[in-house]
């Protein structure tokens, strides 16, 4: 662990984000003014505010820049292990354009 | 379990303690079958992190092992019923790995502890129920999952189906090897998917349990093999394998972008999450005291590898910080321990890097 000093919250931001990665981080604070404004800046996959590591399976989670590609959770993950396919269906009868013809 | 209060000094007292029957030799699992000891390819011995006696040996999967673990999940996929289940056929199947995940959980925790030196309570507390939560959480997903209609397209209706995507391999880190591992593999699972894990050369024991576990509870043969190695010899072969479509990998930022070049072969889809370096912001409250003085499960949670905790930025505002006490350790399964002597020396490389980059007090 390390501990390092900042004078104001953009200090903090900036210290924060700058690095090349961005999985997780942490605001610990009880203003709201402050958790918003971290949650916008910080370039990362999870905001944790006032809480330590939680998940919810839900949520997405993964990482900004050199953190990863791509997410776990719900919507994410079937993402991952599926392939989705489209499959069109006339719903009456059709006339087929003739080859070559534009389609009215 | 072990008393908080005992001291345990080797791996028999450890074993011992849970009953568990240690393996001279760790070997991959394909189409149900754990491959016999085959004289002749790479063994790696295996140290336990808490004592530095020598664990067990591992016999690294050649390529020709990875060769039959993808084609027995090739086979899986392409020519039985799995993919084609229903939801109820296939969380019927589903619901008893998780349950015998479950009634292994005790066995499967002391492994990860004197492989990995994550303490017991972490892994009893957290790995465990995590692990069990990801089947319970995916299979009721599965069962909410539906497709899409349009109709905006005059005479025509579109359809959006999903299907499952082919042979998944799963790549685990050593870290938190079955709950890392299960979220992925419940997600590919339920979906129809078949899959070839690779574990982490440093604990693959675990896995290779966890894998013999749900085989035993009614997996069909081939939809979850195990190889087993290091990243430059069987993960390589592994995720360059044609027959492979989907490659998910929990690791290191520089072995996840070797990865993806190897997936671009065949466009492989690839799901990664790599390094961390998280910050906490810490203004003047009251959680600048907890944070200082955490709870016994904050602290030393993965020793060597702690993604979450590792940069603390303190307002000047906040009076003295008292950093957290030096540990003091009443036994070794209830301390954490640094994976080996080459993560010892990447921390105290780490440490040196930000006392120079930002003067950080460490």
């Amino acid at each position: 662990v390390t501990l390092q000093k900042y004078h104001e919250l953009d200090e903090a931001i900036e210290i924060a984000n700058d690095s090349e990665y961005g999985l997780v981080s942490y605001v610990w604070a009880n203003d709201l003014q402050t958790v918003m404004t971290a949650s916008k800046e910080i370039k990362a996959g999870t905001v944790w505010v006032n809480t330590p590591l939680t998940r919810d399976l839900r949520a997405p989670f993964g990482g900004y820049k050199q953190s990863g590609i791509g997410r776990d959770g719900l919507h994410a993950s079937i993402e991952l292990f599926t392939e989705e396919k489209t499959t069109m269906v006339p719903t009456g009868p059709l006339t087929l354009p003739k080859l070559g013809m534009h389609n009215e | 379990m072990a008393s908080a209060n005992k001291s345990i000094n080797n791996i028999e007292q450890i074993s011992d303690s849970h009953n568990l029957v240690r393996p001279e030799k760790i070997t991959g699992v394909v189409a149900g079958y754990s491959t016999p000891v085959q004289p002749g390819t790479q063994q790696l011995q295996i140290i336990c992190p808490i004592t530095e006696e020598p664990l067990y040996e591992l016999q690294e999967s050649d390529a020709d092992e990875v060769n039959r673990a993808v084609a027995a999940a090739r086979n899986a996929f392409d020519t039985t019923d799995w993919p084609h289940l229903s939801h109820n056929e296939r969380r019927a199947i589903l619901r008893n790995v998780r349950n015998a995940i479950e009634a292994h959980a005790a066995e499967l925790a002391a492994i990860q502890t004197l492989e990995v030196g994550i303490p017991i309570g972490g892994m009893l507390g957290m790995h465990l129920p995590r692990t069990v939560e990801n089947f319970d959480f995916f299979m009721e997903v599965a069962g909410t999952l539906s497709g899409e209609a349009y109709t905006q397209t005059r005479q025509y209706l579109s359809v959006v189906t999903r299907e499952a995507a082919g042979v998944c391999v799963l790549l685990s880190p050593w870290n938190a090897p079955t709950v890392l591992v299960s979220m992925k593999l419940a997600a590919a699972l339920v979906t129809g998917n078949t899959v070839v894990i690779k574990a982490s050369e440093y604990s693959p024991w675990s896995l290779q349990r966890f894998v013999e576990i749900i085989n035993a509870a009614g997996l069909p043969p081939g939809v979850v093999n195990l190889v087993n190695g290091r990243g430059h010899t069987t993960g390589q072969t592994l995720v360059e394998h044609p027959g492979v479509d989907v490659i998910g990998f929990v690791g290191g930022t520089e072995t996840g972008k070797a990865i993806m070049a190897s997936a671009a072969k065949s466009l492989k889809k690839v799901g990664m999450e790599l390094g961390g370096k998280s910050a906490n912001i810490v203004k003047p409250s009251k959680w600048a005291t907890l944070l200082t003085h955490p709870p016994r499960s904050a602290r030393w949670h993965s020793p060597g590898i702690e993604i979450r905790y590792c940069r603390m930025l303190m307002s000047l505002k906040l009076t003295a910080v008292n950093c957290w006490p030096a540990a003091n350790s009443p036994a070794a399964l209830t301390k954490a321990t640094i994976l080996n002597q080459l993560r010892c020396s990447q921390t105290t490389t780490a440490h040196e890097f930000a006392r120079k980059k930002y003067s950080g007090r460490l």
